[in-house]
C-alpha cells in the first residue's frame, strides 16, 4: 500500500492570492488544520493554517525565538485580534509554510504514516514531476480509513 | 618560531612556503564565499595542510590552542544555562520601564545594555537574546525597529571590544599573548566607553530624536511586568553566582596561575552540577545532553580547523617573511605600523572573517617582537589589532557573525536589512570609532 490509498482527493484548497481572512474563514468552514496552497496554475505552493494563524496572531518577537518566554507581554483578547486584523487582506503566500516537503503518491504507507506522526498536521500529496495537487493526507481521515480497512 | 627545517618532507617535494600559502589563500577565499559552511573549510584546510606534509599530526594537534576553545566553549555553555532563567529579558524591559518608554531613552539603554551583555558573553549570544525582546518592545510602541538594531549591532561589537572574553578576536589574542582579564579592561574599556557613547550620540541625533510613540503605547511597554520573564529564580542565584565566580576568576587569573579556558570550563561544570541537583540520571542525561547541543560547534570546529592551518603557513615561514615585509614597508617604526595595522585590520574585517584575519596575523605579529624589542614592545600592536579587528567588524552586514545575526533575526520578523543601506550608515560611524582608536593609542602607547 502507498501514500495513495489513503489520500482524500480534491481537497478544499487556497490560492497562492487568498487573503488571510479568506483562509480563516475556509478553515473553520471545512474545520481544517491546514490547507494547501496552490498557484493559478494548480501547482502546489505551500501550507498554511492554523500554525501561521497563531504566528500572525502573537507579537513579532515572539516567533523568532522559540527558546524565549513572553509571560511579560500583557496582551489582551482585542490585542490579538486587532493584529490580526492588521493582516487580514495580506495574500497567504506571505506567510505560507513553503519550505516543508510534501507527499509524493507512490510514497509506502508506513513512511506516509510516520511523516504524519512526525509532523503532527495534515500533509499535501503532489506529483512529483508537474507538481500539481493531487490531494491531501488527514491524519484524521488516514486512521479512519486504517481503522475501516482493520 | 619554527623552521623550515623541522618541517616534514612535503607531498612531490612542493615548496611548504608556496604550498601552505595557497592552502591559506584557498581556505580564505572559500570561508569569504560562504559556499560552504567556513568549519567544514577549516578543517578541510587542515586536512590538506597535513596531506601535504606540511604538518604532520602531532604539529597540527600542537597548533590548536586549546584555551581558546575552552574558553569559548565554557562561556558558551554557562550562557546556554543561564538564559534559561529569562534574566536578559528582565534587564532589557527593566532598562526600557526606567526611561518611561520613551523610544530615544530606549533606544540609548537597549545600546547600554548590549554593550554590558556583550563585554560580558559572546555577541551573537547577546543578539540573540536581546533582538526577540527588541522586537517586542518596537512593536508596541509602534516604531520602526530597525534603528534599536542596527545601534544594538554597533553595541555588541564595541561592548565586546572592551574584555578579554567579549569577543573572539580578544580571546584568540589574550591566550596567544598572555595578556589577562584585566590587561584588556584597563587597556580597551576607556576607549570603548569612549566609543559607545559617541555612537549613543550619533544614533540619537541620526534616529533617536526622531522617534516618537503615542502615550498609550508607551503605557502598554509601561505595563509589561519585567518579573514574568523570570522562568526560574532558583537558576538566575545559580547562574548569576557562578558568572561573579568566574569574572572575579578572570580577574584574579594570574595570581591564580590559571588560564581563562580552566575557569570558564570550570564554572561551566559547577553551573552545570548546581542546576542538575536533585535530578534523576536520565533527567540530568537529557539536560547536559540538551546544554552541550546549545554550544556552537561549527565556531569550535572552525577555530580548530583554522588555528592548523595557520601553524602551517607559520611552521612553513610564510609568517616570519611576511612580518619582515611590513617592519620593511613601515620602516620598523613602531607609530606607523601600530597604525597600519589598526586601519588595515578595520578595513580588512569590514569585508572579511576577522577570525581568521586575527589568527594569521598574531603569529605575524609575534615574528616583529626582536624589531621593537620584545614582546613587551609589541603590546601597543596587540591593542590596535584587537581595536581594528572588533570595530571593523560594524563596517558591513558580512563583517561580524553578530550583524548576520540581528539581520537573520530582523528578516524572520518582517524588517528587512540589505547590504547597500546597512553600509551606508555603518560603515562612516565604524570609521569614526576607529579615528578615536587611533587617537587613543597613539595618546596611550606610542
Amino acid at each position: 500500500m502507498t501514500c495513495r490509498s489513503i489520500m482524500n482527493v480534491n481537497p478544499p484548497k487556497l490560492l497562492c492570492s487568498s487573503t488571510v481572512a479568506e483562509a480563516l474563514g475556509l478553515l473553520r468552514w471545512e474545520n481544517r488544520m491546514n490547507l494547501p496552497v496552490v498557484d493559478a496554475k494548480g501547482q502546489y505552493a505551500g501550507l498554511f493554517g492554523a500554525h501561521q494563524i497563531l504566528m500572525l496572531a502573537l507579537p513579532k518577537g515572539a516567533c523568532i525565538d522559540d527558546k524565549q518566554g513572553f509571560a511579560y507581554v500583557t496582551d489582551t483578547q482585542k490585542d490579538i485580534t486587532n493584529r490580526l486584523q492588521g493582516v487580514a487582506h495580506h495574500p497567504v503566500e506571505r506567510y505560507m509554510d513553503s519550505e516543508s516537503p510534501p507527499l509524493h503518491p507512490d510514497m509506502p504507507l508506513v513512511e506516509t504514516m510516520l511523516t504524519l506522526y512526525r509532523r503532527h498536521e495534515d500533509l499535501p500529496v503532489i506529483d512529483p514531476e508537474t507538481r500539481q495537487l493531487l490531494g491531501i493526507v488527514t491524519i484524521r481521515s488516514s486512521l479512519g480509513k486504517l481503522m475501516v480497512q482493520s | 618560531m619554527h623552521s623550515g627545517s623541522e618541517l616534514t618532507s612535503t607531498l612531490f617535494g612542493f615548496d611548504p612556503m608556496w604550498i601552505s600559502s595557497l592552502i591559506l589563500i584557498a581556505t580564505y577565499a572559500a570561508i569569504m564565499s560562504e559556499k560552504i559552511n567556513r568549519a567544514i573549510v577549516a578543517l578541510l584546510g587542515a586536512g590538506v595542510m597535513i596531506l601535504f606534509g606540511v604538518l604532520n599530526q602531532e604539529m597540527a594537534v600542537k597548533g590548536v590552542d586549546f584555551n581558546t576553545i575552552a574558553l569559548l566553549t565554557g562561556m558558551m555553555i554557562i550562557v546556554s544555562v543561564t538564559r534559561k532563567s529569562g534574566v536578559f529579558q528582565y534587564v532589557a524591559i527593566w532598562s526600557a520601564k526606567q526611561v518611561k518608554a520613551n523610544p530615544a531613552g530606549i533606544l540609548l539603554m537597549l545600546q547600554v545594555v548590549t554593550a554590558v551583555f556583550s563585554a560580558l558573553l559572546d555577541n551573537v549570544t547577546t543578539v540573540l537574546l536581546i533582538v526577540p525582546v527588541t522586537m517586542v518592545i518596537c512593536e508596541e510602541l509602534k516604531i520602526k525597529p530597525y534603528p534599536v538594531l542596527v545601534a544594538e549591532i554597533f553595541a555588541s561589537n564595541i561592548g565586546g571590544t572592551a574584555t578579554l572574553i567579549g569577543d573572539p578576536p580578544n580571546i584568540i589574542i589574550g591566550s596567544a599573548t598572555g595578556l589577562t582579564f584585566n590587561d584588556f579592561v584597563m587597556n580597551l574599556a576607556p576607549v570603548i566607553i569612549v566609543i559607545q557613547l559617541v555612537t549613543c550620540a550619533i544614533f540619537h541625533v541620526m534616529w533617536g530624536r526622531k522617534l516618537h510613540a503615542a502615550p498609550e503605547n508607551r503605557a502598554r511597554v509601561m505595563s509589561f511586568n519585567e518579573n514574568e520573564a523570570i522562568t526560574d529564580r532558583r537558576l538566575l542565584k545559580q547562574s548569576l553566582s557562578v558568572i561573579f565566580f568566574v569574572i572575579l576568576g578572570f580577574i584574579l587569573a594570574r595570581p591564580l596561575h590559571l588560564e581563562p579556558g580552566t575557569i570558564a570550563m570550570f564554572g561551566a561544570a559547577v553551573l552545570m552540577l548546581l542546576a542538575n541537583l536533585g535530578r534523576d540520571a536520565e533527567t540530568q542525561s537529557h539536560e547536559v545532553h540538551h546544554t552541550f547541543t546549545e554550544v556552537e560547534w561549527i565556531t569550535i570546529f572552525f577555530f580548530v580547523g583554522l588555528f592548523m592551518v595557520v601553524s602551517g603557513v607559520e611552521h612553513a615561514g610564510v609568517l616570519k617573511m611576511l612580518a619582515e615585509y611590513l617592519i620593511a614597508a613601515t620602516g620598523g617604526d613602531l607609530t606607523i605600523t601600530a597604525i597600519a595595522i589598526l586601519w588595515s585590520s578595520a578595513i580588512l574585517s569590514a569585508v572579511i572573517d576577522n577570525i581568521p584575519f586575527v589568527a594569521t596575523m598574531i603569529p605575524l605579529i609575534k615574528n616583529m617582537a626582536p624589531t621593537f624589542g620584545g614582546p613587551e614592545g609589541l603590546l601597543p600592536l596587540w591593542w590596535s589589532l584587537s581595536l581594528g579587528a572588533c570595530l571593523g567588524g560594524n563596517g558591513t552586514l558580512i563583517g561580524a557573525s553578530a550583524n548576520l545575526t540581528v539581520a537573520g533575526l530582523a528578516e524572520r520578523a518582517g524588517t528587512r536589512f540589505s547590504f547597500v543601506t546597512y553600509m551606508k550608515v555603518a560603515f562612516p560611524i565604524m570609521l569614526v570609532s576607529i579615528v578615536i582608536s587611533t587617537a587613543y593609542v597613539w595618546w596611550r602607547f606610542l
